[in-house]
């Protein structure tokens, strides 16, 4: 299958009992993901504990962080590989949960001080079911725009990859990055 | 005249018709003036509930954005929206919160009266509470509670009736049109969670005092656990749960019937622990991610169930193997027909033909002879076959297989079970499946959406037999109480921090990944001289975490309550045990009374003892039960990722200031303190970020600077062990220079100076300026104005 057939057809959820009633996640392509990163005023990458066994996840987000300067916030011990290739992330001690209950404070200023982020874009979370629940809880109860770049669609974020098997899923990753 | 009362009636010959009855009369002497709240009702600790839920506010996670709970309804409430009774979504999170720890609660009251009802029926009200010569404060939470000192199993009952009726109260307030903030629902949801360790320990102790566990008994006997430890050849009866009452009952018939060294008793969940306490030549197979292991393999002669977590197919399970099911609980009499009063010989007889696939036996005392009976006859007829299927058989079935990766999307973990088929069908290779195995809680999700009818479980355990029945090892069966001579050993180095924590590994096996990261978790606290304790599911899987020489961190760690030691404390209901040991360091070490002053002694926790809990695999209600009274008697605890399906957690925000503050008893001021936990239920992706929490967690504003230096050392060096930095908020725990890891002082405070802006004294290496607060040693903490009050005796204005 070709990416683009995959971004066309009809996707299913990670978990086919994860459902709720408001709008499910919009496919997002990875150009689109792109200029969404470009557009944001001020956007975060959110990295998860799959990075410590999938060093081209790392791979990705050290290019990504590389080309757009957009901050890391790293969970789940992903900050380990990332700073051994020379990423800083603005964050590392803190949990997806910890991170998650941040952004649904309007009044946080961020890691950095310059205020709530408008955009978190998630990626490399071992366990689908704990991304989705934070998405879940970001959907109803924050502002933030929310995308997931990862394997599995993810129905409770505003924009998410659908679910790719392991080439094409690389492939669209390398995409964001060739914008 | 003092009257001798007891229970009974009394009759007045001058008014005929006229009786006076006496119900139940605690005796109790004047051991301690009562505190404030005795007995509290559902709203008599509100503010020490805000005070908490105040700095650690609830965060949701909707699992659902509607509600259908009333014929309004059902109502979309996403984004927050409001329902047709006029309930938001985020109370609707929390309603549902405390009905989670209100089954959890109710299961624990309900094991506890039955355990209790039975006691009195033999062993007479007056059966003593006698913990041992060195247990002399027998029942924290009991005390602390509801205000009594119980002396006899009779005693217990009054405690139960008030529990009882506290949990009506609160599913009262679940009906619709009740509370309209989330934060009167957290608050009933501690309120639950409080009643749950009083009813465990309840449970408990009644348990102990009656049929002799072992006694706080750090050296008490290690025990065979694991999926390869039962021996094959005797018959076997396997018994799931968590009441003991069933199982007791078939150890006393094997051994009145010299039988003890001819039939195996193997247990799975807390009933095996509670076996082994009760008998350690009993054998723990596992938890409960191996009731599905253990039927499938066929092993088991018979299965005897009795309540709470047991899987739901268990029956259909085990009829499809040809095994008998005798269901002993009222709780889970699994639509089979109650035969209690009938004849044993025809009983056994209908079990071991067929005729019946099982049976209720609702007295446990009849269960034994039933058991052993049918597990002797079953094994004589059936012989033994293959565990799980033929190697024929595993071919076939992993043939059928067509990649359709529907097993994967119905996998609670995702695991790639198409990976592992395709792998298999096309080059024999079953080594995927062994990959899987040691993650796989066996809940048979995938074999439900399977339209190849694949029987994936047995395929993946088949496939790993060697890998499962080499996981043995040897458990230490649950010692029970913390021996108040062990708190008077530990309590001080415990509250100035010098022993740098007390980690309780705690709950159910959902993990997120294999079972052996528990064990890694464990051990990374206990090199560094943590104390560990540890209970139900994670003391089993402890258990079988080996080394190279096969032994298990029980052998290699002493079983004591001190630094660097293991301390299994039991099944579900001994967790209390681990609540009343830091109650305890409260009462011991620091002269605290206890009775009925609960905000008191949660508020010393809170600001003293570097307890934390982790849940790794919690799925069960009765751990989000545990949880909330651990987290309302100020103990935090980090969980597994699974354990966001629960919906609700309180994380702190560390930079609102405002937030984080106490009256010092010393100084007679309201200061501002370290964010210190800035959590009390937050979950970890991974195990290396949950090492990392739980030393971060360990930290209390009352630490003294050599208890905070030790403290901040392991977590600094936990994180750049694992997260390959610096934390990021050391800073915010350090007072004074002393406070700083001594080898990295001089790196540290140029850190502070260039990163963060502090002033500091070269010359004599010292902070002058940039922290939260300084270091006092007479520091003394409390967020409670009554107890400030009683210290200074001076008046709060509020």
């Amino acid at each position: 299958m070709s990416l683009d057939k995959a971004f066309e057809r009809v996707t299913r959820i990670f978990n086919p009992a994860d459902v709720q009633v408001s709008k499910c996640a919009s496919i997002i392509k990875p150009k689109v993901v792109a200029t969404m990163i470009k557009k944001s005023k001020h956007p975060v990458l959110i990295t998860g504990g799959k990075l410590l066994e999938d060093e081209r996840l790392v791979d990705f987000v050290v290019k990504l962080h590389e080309k757009t300067g957009m901050d890391v916030i790293a969970t789940g011990g992903s900050s380990r590989p990332l700073i051994e290739r020379g990423v800083e992330p603005v964050a590392t001690v803190f949990t997806l949960h910890y991170v998650t209950q941040y952004l649904t404070d309007p009044n946080w200023k961020g890691f950095d001080g310059k205020g709530n982020y408008d955009l978190a874009v998630f990626i490399g979370f071992t366990a689908p079911y704990y991304l989705s629940r934070m998405l879940s809880a970001l959907k109803h109860f924050s502002r933030v725009n929310t995308i997931s770049i990862c394997e599995y669609y993810q129905p409770h974020a505003k924009f998410s990859f659908p679910n790719l098997n392991e080439d094409l899923y690389y492939e669209a990753l390398n995409m964001i990055l060739e914008v | 005249m003092v009257m001798d009362l007891r229970d009974g009636f009394i009759v007045l010959d001058e008014m005929r018709n006229v009786t006076i009855r006496i119900g139940k009369v605690i005796e109790e002497d004047e051991w301690e003036p009562m505190g404030p709240t005795p007995k509290p009702h559902i709203l008599d600790l509100r503010y020490w509930d805000q005070k908490l839920l105040e700095r650690y506010e609830p965060f949701y996670a909707p699992m659902q954005d509607f509600c259908n709970l009333c014929t309004m309804g059902p109502c979309e409430l996403s984004h927050n929206k409001e329902g047709a009774c006029g309930i938001d979504l985020k109370t609707q999170k929390a309603r549902l919160v405390v009905l989670a720890c209100l089954i959890g609660a109710s299961s624990h009251t309900a094991h506890a009266r039955h355990l209790v009802h039975y006691l009195v029926e033999k062993f007479g009200r007056d059966h003593p509470i006698d913990l041992g010569n060195n247990v002399n404060i027998e029942a924290p939470n009991v005390r602390l509670v509801f205000g009594i000192r119980p002396k006899t199993i009779g005693d217990l009952e009054t405690v139960l009736d008030y529990v009882e009726q506290e949990l009506v109260r609160v599913l009262h307030t679940l009906h619709t049109g009740q509370e309209e903030s989330y934060l009167d629902y957290e608050s009933k949801a501690l309120h639950v969670g409080m009643l749950d360790h009083v009813a465990m320990e309840v449970a408990d102790i009644a348990q102990v005092a009656a049929f002799n566990y072992p006694k706080g008994d750090p050296d008490a006997p290690l025990v065979e656990t694991g999926f390869g430890v039962l021996d094959l050849n005797k018959p076997v009866i396997l018994i799931i749960g968590h009441n003991v009452l069933p199982a007791r009952n078939i150890v006393d018939y094997l051994e009145e019937h010299g039988l003890e060294n001819e039939v195996e008793v193997a247990g799975l969940c807390c009933t095996a622990i509670d076996t082994t306490r009760y008998d350690p030549k009993a054998k723990i197979v596992g938890t409960l991610s191996f009731e599905l292991r253990a039927i499938r393999s066929g092993i088991p002669d018979v299965v005897v169930t009795d309540e709470q977590c047991i899987r739901a197919d268990t029956l259909r399970e085990c009829s499809k193997m040809g095994i008998p099911v005798i269901a002993t609980s009222e709780a889970a009499s699994r639509g089979l027909p109650d035969r209690t009063h009938e004849n044993p010989d025809v009983i056994v007889e209908d079990l071991v033909s067929g005729r019946a696939k099982g049976v209720l036996i609702r007295d446990p005392d009849k269960v034994g002879e039933i058991a052993v009976r049918v597990a002797i006859e079953v094994r004589k007829r059936k012989g033994r076959k293959e565990p799980f299927m033929s190697e024929e058989e595993l071919k076939a079935e992993v043939q059928k297989c067509t990649g359709c990766a529907r097993c994967v999307f119905s996998c609670p973990h995702n695991l790639r079970i198409d990976v592992a088929m395709q792998h298999a069908k096309k080059k024999g290779d079953f080594s995927k499946f062994r990959e899987i195995e040691p993650t796989c809680i066996a809940c048979g999700r995938c074999e439900q959406v399977c339209p190849k009818g694949i029987r994936i479980v047995d395929v993946i355990m088949k496939s790993s037999l060697d890998q499962l029945k080499s996981k043995t090892g040897k458990s230490r069966a649950g010692r029970g109480p913390i021996q108040d001579v062990e708190i008077r050993k530990v309590g001080q180095p415990i509250v100035m921090g010098t022993i740098p924590g007390v980690i309780a590994a705690i709950g159910c096996p959902n993990y997120p990944r294999a079972r052996e990261e528990l064990g890694q978790i464990v051990e990374e606290f206990l090199k560094r001289r943590y104390i560990v304790v540890t209970s139900g599911c994670h003391a089993m899987d402890l258990g079988m975490y080996t080394d190279e020489e096969g032994k298990s961190l029980y052998e290699k760690y002493p079983g004591s309550f001190d630094a660097g030691g293991l301390v299994n404390v039991g099944s579900c209901v001994a967790n209390s045990h681990i609540s009343g040991a830091v109650i305890k360091i409260a009462a011991i070490f620091a002269q605290r009374p206890l009775r009925g002053n609960y905000a008191e002694i949660a508020d010393y926790i809170l600001n003293r003892i570097g307890a934390v809990g982790l849940a790794w695999g919690a799925y069960s209600q009765k751990a989000a039960s545990i949880a909330t009274g651990f987290n309302r008697l100020g103990v935090p605890a980090v969980v597994g990722p699974h354990s966001t399906k629960y919906r609700r957690a309180y994380i702190g925000k560390y930079w609102k200031k405002e937030k984080w503050w106490v009256y010092d008893i010393k100084s007679k001021k309201k200061i501002p303190v370290e964010p210190a936990p800035d959590a009390l239920l937050v979950c970890a992706e991974t195990k290396e970020e949950a090492i990392v929490q739980l030393a971060r967690l360990c930290i209390r504003p009352a630490d003294t600077y050599l208890g905070r230096q030790i403290k901040l050392t392991h977590y600094i060096e936990l994180s750049q062990k694992y997260l390959g930095c610096l934390p990021d908020d050391w800073h915010l725990y350090v007072r004074t220079e002393a406070d700083l890891p001594v080898k990295m002082r001089d790196q540290l405070l140029k850190i502070l100076e260039d990163e963060h802006g502090w002033k500091i004294d070269w010359k004599n290496k010292k902070i002058l300026e940039g922290p939260i607060r300084q270091y006092d040693a007479g520091f003394n903490p409390t967020l409670v104005e009554h107890v400030y009050e009683k210290y200074t005796g001076e008046k709060i204005i509020r």
